[in-house]
């Protein structure tokens, strides 16, 4: 079924919407889920609770493209469970070693944080994404956006390990400069 | 700012250049599309600068056709239109590397067992019964830096396990299990000797009545990475193309080998991929994918091996062409 059929049973309310996302993406999200949350049971609830996300925000929302829409919904719930179960000191996931790695030009003490000042870093990225080569921002969004091993990015990309990782250790370097020039405080 | 902030606002990033990374890691025709972009600008720019930072023998090689032998570099210049193609075939001798640490390459995720190198050819996802007996393991501790003596059995840029493919001979393929459960296939494309298009279509990969589809893309398209555009031509619910898909096939095998360099190129061609005009994929009931460039002639390259291809009968080439415009 495409995309723009199963939308449409959101928007009519079928319940068998669900059952139709969980068929083409189940194992799509599931991957995301498990790249931030490393337990097959915590992340079968993340899909459970996007499925749920999906039914409640669609309508009014309309995705145009329902797999990162779909993504999007399992990564912030998985990320806020990951948050609510875990010390991160504890837990080996990709998360956990991505926010290790971003602990290096950003603080890791708590601030408060609001929507408005992800919207506003999600509006840097942006530009700063643009001003990369493709394999710089196939690597980066790689491990911090889908939170995928180095090992895979690297096999995707058809790089070795190591280049990707240099690769992801020097764009952070250049983001955190990126960042400071454009007023963030690190 | 703190770290979690961050990773909030990745959930803002447009998502074009999200679909981009998407394309890559979710498909395995786009992620090989991807693969294949850097193995031919690999390959075009080993060509143009014999002796690269990585540079395997097979493009600063002696080549063997038939019985004699010619230079590589008479290969680069010497292509003409009077190519004898009832030759024994061509070889493409062990892969032999040369360091120049003048010249910058990208690398390949491959690995060296046996003597030979298998490179990465696609990521094939929810197929564990493709994967076969345990071989070994690469140690995916070759880099850019690596020493000529780095280069033995076990090494490779990807670290890994790697398998024996069910229904493959392992001299040609062999393959790596990722912990989500997919498969990445690996290739070997190097001290291999091939005669006629059947030695590989059919003895390695099983082709004649192993496909379950069949797609194709312009070069355009493939080349900008419009993924929206790969066409249906055969599959079950429109089987109405097989005959000529089966033609097409038939005539592959019965075509010889050459080196890509011995194609004959036309006016304001420098390489063969000037000619390409599109790619097919035959979906493989084992999962495999068997990926076709299409060059003008008549000139059919599978995507596994780099630096050869196959003339084909130019009258059942055009048959192809034809239903594909």
């Amino acid at each position: 079924m495409n995309d723009e059929a199963i939308v449409e049973l959101y928007w009519k309310r079928d319940e068998s919407a669900i059952g139709a996302t969980e068929e083409k993406y189940g194992a799509y999200l599931m991957k995301i889920a498990r790249n931030i949350l490393g337990s097959h049971e915590d992340s079968e609830e993340s899909i459970n609770d996007t499925y749920l996300a999906a039914w409640n925000s669609i309508p009014p929302q309309k995705p145009t493209v329902l797999s990162l829409y779909l993504a999007k919904l399992t990564r912030r719930i998985a990320i806020s469970l990951f948050r609510q179960k875990n010390s991160l000191k504890r837990r080996s996931s990709e998360l956990a070693l991505s926010i290790s790695e971003m602990e290096e030009i950003l603080t890791a003490t708590e601030t408060p944080e609001n929507e408005l000042e992800a919207k506003l870093l999600g509006e840097a990225l942006n530009r700063f994404l643009l001003t990369l080569s493709e394999e710089e921002r196939h690597t980066f969004i790689g491990r911090y956006f889908y939170m995928d091993s180095v090992k895979k990015i690297a096999a995707y990309c058809g790089m070795s390990e190591s280049k990707a990782k240099v690769m992801l250790y020097r764009t952070r370097q250049k983001l955190k400069e990126h960042l400071l020039k454009e007023g963030f405080e690190l | 700012m703190i770290a979690n902030t961050f990773f909030e606002a990745m959930n803002h990033i447009d998502d074009k250049l999200l679909l981009e990374v998407d394309c890559l890691r979710n498909t395995p025709k786009k992620k090989t599309i991807h693969a294949v972009i850097r193995i031919a600008s690999a390959a075009a720019c080993l060509c143009a600068v014999v002796g690269g930072l990585w540079v395997w023998s097979r493009y600063d090689r002696t080549l063997t056709v038939g019985e004699g032998e010619l230079s590589g570099d008479a290969h680069l210049n010497g292509s003409n239109d009077n190519t004898d193609y009832s030759h024994e075939g061509v070889t493409i001798p062990p892969y032999k590397v040369n360091l120049n640490p003048d010249q910058m390459m990208d690398m390949l995720a491959f690995f060296i067992y046996d003597g030979r190198m298998y490179l990465c050819y696609e990521r094939i996802e929810n197929r564990p019964e493709l994967v076969g007996e345990y071989v070994g393991r690469s140690t995916g501790l070759i880099n850019e830096w690596t020493e000529k003596d780095g280069y033995v059995d076990y090494a490779g840029s990807i670290s890994g396990d790697f398998y024996t493919v069910n229904g493959f001979d392992p001299e040609f393929m062999l393959c790596m299990p990722e912990e989500d459960g997919s498969v990445l296939v690996y290739i070997n494309d190097n001290d291999l000797t091939l005669h006629k298009g059947a030695d590989l279509f059919e003895e390695r990969l099983h082709l004649s009545g192993n496909y379950t589809a069949v797609e194709y893309q312009t070069r355009n398209e493939w080349y900008y990475g419009e993924y929206g555009t790969i066409r249906p031509l055969y599959n079950e619910d429109d089987r109405s193309k097989g005959e000529t898909i089966e033609r097409f096939i038939a005539a592959l095998n019965d075509g010889v080998f050459l080196y890509n360099e011995d194609v004959p190129l036309d006016e304001g061609e420098n390489r063969i991929y000037d000619r390409e005009i599109y790619h097919m994929w035959f979906t493989m009931n084992h999962g495999v994918t068997v990926h076709l460039r299409l060059y003008k002639g008549g000139y059919v390259r599978f995507d596994g091996l780099i630096p050869v291809c196959v003339k084909m009968d130019e009258t059942v080439f055009n048959e192809m062409i034809d239903t594909l415009e």
